[in-house]
């Protein structure tokens, strides 16, 4: 692995990743899609998210992966469960019981072999409102647009850019309190990936990034607080929150999505 | 699982507390503020429309935390203890202190803050004040409208213990311990009917 010239905002090297690190994402991004894939199923009214969340811990840890946010700056769970106004980082509870109605985010980062996938998508519990409906969509299309920018010499404001693009037209608000990173055998590498931004601003993109998108959009207001448990973001003016993420790499033309379902 | 970003707004804010207590409210530029923080002087536009609304914030959050200690106490007629609270408070948060207790609001918020956030100085010093009187009603019912039982509850519980507390606030060591007594000292146990 080598190291762009570039330095993210926050000054940090970013890493540039070889073939094996590609190979090393493709296997750790498959099982991520796996088990949004698998936990899709067990969704419905009266489950809890700390029975979703041990469903997502066996599944990860049976097929060859380790849930890597277990542990990490101690967190204790296998997985991020955010229901409605949490925005994200909410900590799976047996006192958390879904409702028709809910939209929720399920965020996994199976690690394998040494390499992070990390995604997250939203489900909707039964019929969702119309509000709902359409903040999940157009979260799911930021998303994608995002990723359609991601090319060698684009640049990071390029990509926030065309999410921030999605998200006004909705009218709805983008989060900025809490970003996308690098990721690869670390966790939460460079560079910071901003899900707002001016075109041509920012990092240039290089063939060997790799890093996750992951907008969070709100049907109010941007500002978001954490709860005393120190972990869980939620919306202050208490509004529906959705988000989506990929992991993904800049390839020599183009871009490759590490964790989308076979 | 998303990264929190390094730039957040209360990132700025602290970062303009710590330069107005280290320097006044002149020495929290929007380019010392972004240093502060080691993000690009943009990046402070895009969370705060202008200097006056970091500023403001700035002041509303140490004024919140402030007022966090002290309005219960009040409330209860615990003046001795509220006074202690406050000593207590800038002990722990001395940049947040010397911003309030070394500067007048007016000086912190000389470029006039966006509206909603002069509202909310205003809302915090009416509460404030609502406090005092609350205590006022409990520990002395008989002195209402008497200027000189209201200006000895005001000293023993603010301007005494923040002049104690002003030559302390910066220096290597923070506040002494012998403030808390000094304090303690400016209250006589008759004027009270809750104790601390």
């Amino acid at each position: 692995m080598n190291y762009s010239t570039q330095r993210d905002s926050t000054r940090r090297p970013i890493p540039l990743h070889g073939p094996e690190g590609f190979e090393g994402m493709r296997k750790a991004g498959r099982l991520a899609a796996q088990t949004l894939d698998y936990i899709e199923g067990l969704i419905r009214p009266g489950v809890s998210t700390a029975a979703l969340d041990a469903a997502c811990e066996t599944f990860m840890r049976d097929h060859g992966g380790i849930p890597a946010t277990i542990g990490y700056r101690g967190y204790r769970h296998a997985s991020c469960i955010s229901v409605n106004h949490v925005v994200t980082h909410g900590i799976p509870s047996v006192d958390k019981i879904l409702a028709e109605g809910d939209i929720l985010n399920i965020d996994v980062t199976p690690k394998v072999d040494g390499w992070h996938g990390d995604s997250s998508r939203m489900f909707c519990v039964g019929t969702v409102g119309r509000l709902a409906r359409r903040l999940v969509d157009t979260t799911y299309a930021a998303l994608m647009a995002g990723v359609a920018a991601v090319r060698p010499g684009a640049t990071l404001g390029d990509v926030g850019h065309a999410i921030e693009t999605v998200a006004r037209k909705e009218r709805f608000s983008i989060v900025e309190d809490f970003v996308g990173h690098g990721v690869g055998q670390v966790f939460h590498d460079a560079p910071d990936v901003l899900h707002y931004g001016k075109p041509g601003k920012g990092v240039r993109l290089e063939p060997g990034m790799i890093f996750t998108i992951e907008p969070m959009l709100n049907a109010g207001r941007k500002d978001v607080k954490i709860l005393p448990d120190g972990w869980t973001a939620v919306t202050r003016d208490r509004s529906l929150s959705a988000q989506f993420e990929h992991s993904v790499g800049v390839t020599d033309d183009g871009v490759e999505i590490f964790t989308l379902s076979a | 699982m998303v990264r929190t970003a390094r730039f957040d707004a209360d990132a700025f804010v602290s970062a303009a507390t710590a330069l107005v207590a280290a320097g006044g409210p002149d020495a929290a530029t929007l380019t010392a503020i972004a240093a502060r923080v080691g993000a690009p002087t943009g990046s402070v536009y895009h969370r705060f429309p202008s200097r006056a609304a970091i500023l403001a914030a700035a002041w509303l959050k140490a004024h919140a935390a402030f007022s966090a200690r002290i309005r219960p106490l009040l409330e209860q007629g615990a003046g001795r203890a509220a006074a202690l609270a406050l000593v207590g408070w800038a002990r722990a948060e001395p940049e947040a202190a010397a911003l309030l207790l070394l500067h007048d609001t007016e000086s912190v918020l000389a470029d006039p803050p966006p509206p909603a956030q002069l509202q909310a100085v205003r809302d915090e010093q009416q509460a404030l004040d609502r406090s005092f009187s609350t205590y006022m009603s409990l520990v002395a019912p008989t002195a209402a409208g008497d200027p000189a039982a209201v200006a000895r509850a005001r000293f023993r519980l603010f301007d005494g213990p923040i002049a104690l507390l002003r030559p302390t606030l910066g220096r290597p060591g923070g506040v002494p311990p012998y403030v808390d007594d000094l304090v303690a000292e400016l209250f006589a146990a008759e004027f009270e009917k809750v104790a601390a």
